[in-house]
Order: C-alpha cells, then structure tokens, then sequence
C-alpha cells in the first residue's frame, strides 16, 4: 500500500510542478517526471502494456517535442508568464505539495471512504475479464483482445495519426515567403 | 488490489492542477502541458476502475487507454506544431497577443 502511495504522490507533486513553474523547463522536466511515475504506477497496478505506451509515448515521443519547441523558441527563459500568479514561490509549491501528499494519506488510513458513485456501480454486467497468472498473461490478453475485437479500431486510429502526421508536415514546411 | 478511493483523489488533484494551467496559464506550451496533465487524469481513472475486480484483469479498459495514449500523443504533436506556427508569426507564445486573426 505504501509503494503505491508513494508512487501516485510523486505523479501528484510533479504535475503540481509542472503547472506552477515559473521557468518552462522545469515544467517539461516536473512533467516527464510525472509521465515516469504515472507509468510505473500502471505497471503496479497490472497493467504493463498501458505502462510500456505511457513510457514509450508520454514520457519519451511528447516530451521530446516539448523540449524540441522550448529549445526552438525561448530556449528557458523566464517569461511574460510571470505574473499569472504573481504570490506563487517556492514556500507555496511546497506547501502545496505536503498538502497534495497529506491528502493522499489521509485517504489510505480512512480505506473505507465511499463515493456516491459507487452505490449506482454494478459487478454483474458481463465482461471479458481473464485471471492472469503471469504479466505475459495480462500482455497476451491485451494484445489478442485488441487485434480481434478493436481492429477497426486501430486502422482508424492509424488513419488519424497519419493525418496528424501530414498537418505537422504541413504546418512546419518553410515557405519561400519566410525564407 | 489497491483501493478505488486513492485513485479517486489522485485523479480529481490531476484534474484540478490541468484545469488550473488551462484558465490561468497564457502561455501556449503551458496550455499543452494542462492538456496533458487531463489526459493522464482520465488515463488513470480509466484503468484504475478497470483493476478493481479482485484477481481479473479486463483487457477491454486498457487496450482502450492504449488507443487513447497514441490518440492523445497525436494531439500534443499537433497543438506544438501550432505553437511553433504561432510563435514563428507573432514572435510569442501569449494567447492575448493572437487576437488578429487573420494571415
């Protein structure tokens, strides 16, 4: 219980950072560090295979193009972004932090905090749920439900990123006007 | 099987700290950063509801998040693109400066 507490504080923490920061690379670096911990917190959870595309796409592919615009850009400069909130310092980050953190411990010692929600929550639907023994188990599942039951899916979804694609192509080409 | 209610505050902190960067914030690089913050908000939800029965795993909710991830990578590489057009106009990432629009 403590490691995943542990866990999703850093994930709170971090994106705490990453919005309040007033330099921007720090704020791209507090949120990789988020996008990290959000995917160790799903492989803990069981779920390796949302872990492996958190990494491999928020925390590596996103990132990098965070990193690629700051450089292009302003390359970290402190800017007019200032006085947005003008009474945010360190002191405040940080007590806002041990209050984010608290929060969270104070949920895990009261475990049996009900939610409204809940009540309307049924477990009788019928669903595909499988008993894993092994990660390998939940891998294969995952991977076979997806191939077989959402392939539509994932050639739409191709679709889409290949349009995304030629929009960033286009939208990045230098023109002879600009040159 | 850790309990819903952990999962439920971290996502609604998530929540608020994106919602937060996207009606304060002016700088567009921070706007994608709020926008990202909700994703992983509604990511972690997503799955976490899915990992609550005990000893079974359903593949539906995480291959649905895995579809949402590469979704979600897609969009941030298309609003950075955005904001390098933009700043490549303007010379600014400040939203209040892109009021003429016009090319």
């Amino acid at each position: 219980m403590i490691e995943i507490l542990f866990v999703l504080s850093l994930v709170v923490v971090s994106a705490l950072l990453a919005v309040t920061s007033k330099n921007i690379v720090y704020a791209v670096l507090a949120l990789l560090s988020a996008n990290v911990t959000l995917g160790v917190a799903y492989y803990m959870m069981g779920a390796p295979t949302v872990a492996l595309f958190q990494l491999a796409i928020f925390a590596g592919a996103v990132v990098v193009f965070f990193v690629i615009t700051v450089t292009l850009t302003t390359g970290g400069d402190v800017e007019f972004d200032d006085d947005t909130l003008p009474w945010m310092n360190k002191k405040v980050q940080l007590g806002l932090s041990f209050l984010s953190v608290m929060v969270l411990a104070g949920i895990v010692l009261t475990r049996e905090i009900q939610f409204p929600f809940q009540e309307y929550a049924s477990s009788a639907l019928e669903t595909l749920a499988i008993t894993p023994v092994t990660y390998d188990d939940i891998t294969t599942a995952v991977s076979q439900f997806l191939w077989q039951n959402r392939g539509l899916d994932l050639v739409s979804q191709s679709f889409v990123v290949l349009a995304a694609v030629i929009c960033c192509i286009a939208m990045l080409k230098v023109r002879r006007s600009d040159e | 099987m850790y309990p819903i209610s952990l999962f439920i505050v971290t996502t609604v902190l998530l929540f608020v700290f994106g919602l937060v960067a996207l009606t304060i914030k002016r700088d567009l690089v921070r706007l994608l950063i709020g926008i990202e913050i909700l994703f992983n908000a509604a990511n972690l939800f997503f799955v976490a509801l899915s990992t609550q029965s005990m000893g079974m795993i359903d593949p539906l909710p995480q291959s649905i998040v895995m579809m949402a991830l590469v979704l979600d990578g897609t969009v941030i590489a298309v609003g950075l693109a955005l904001a390098l057009n933009v700043f490549k106009h303007y010379k600014t990432f400040d939203i209040r400066k892109l009021r003429r629009l016009k090319w």
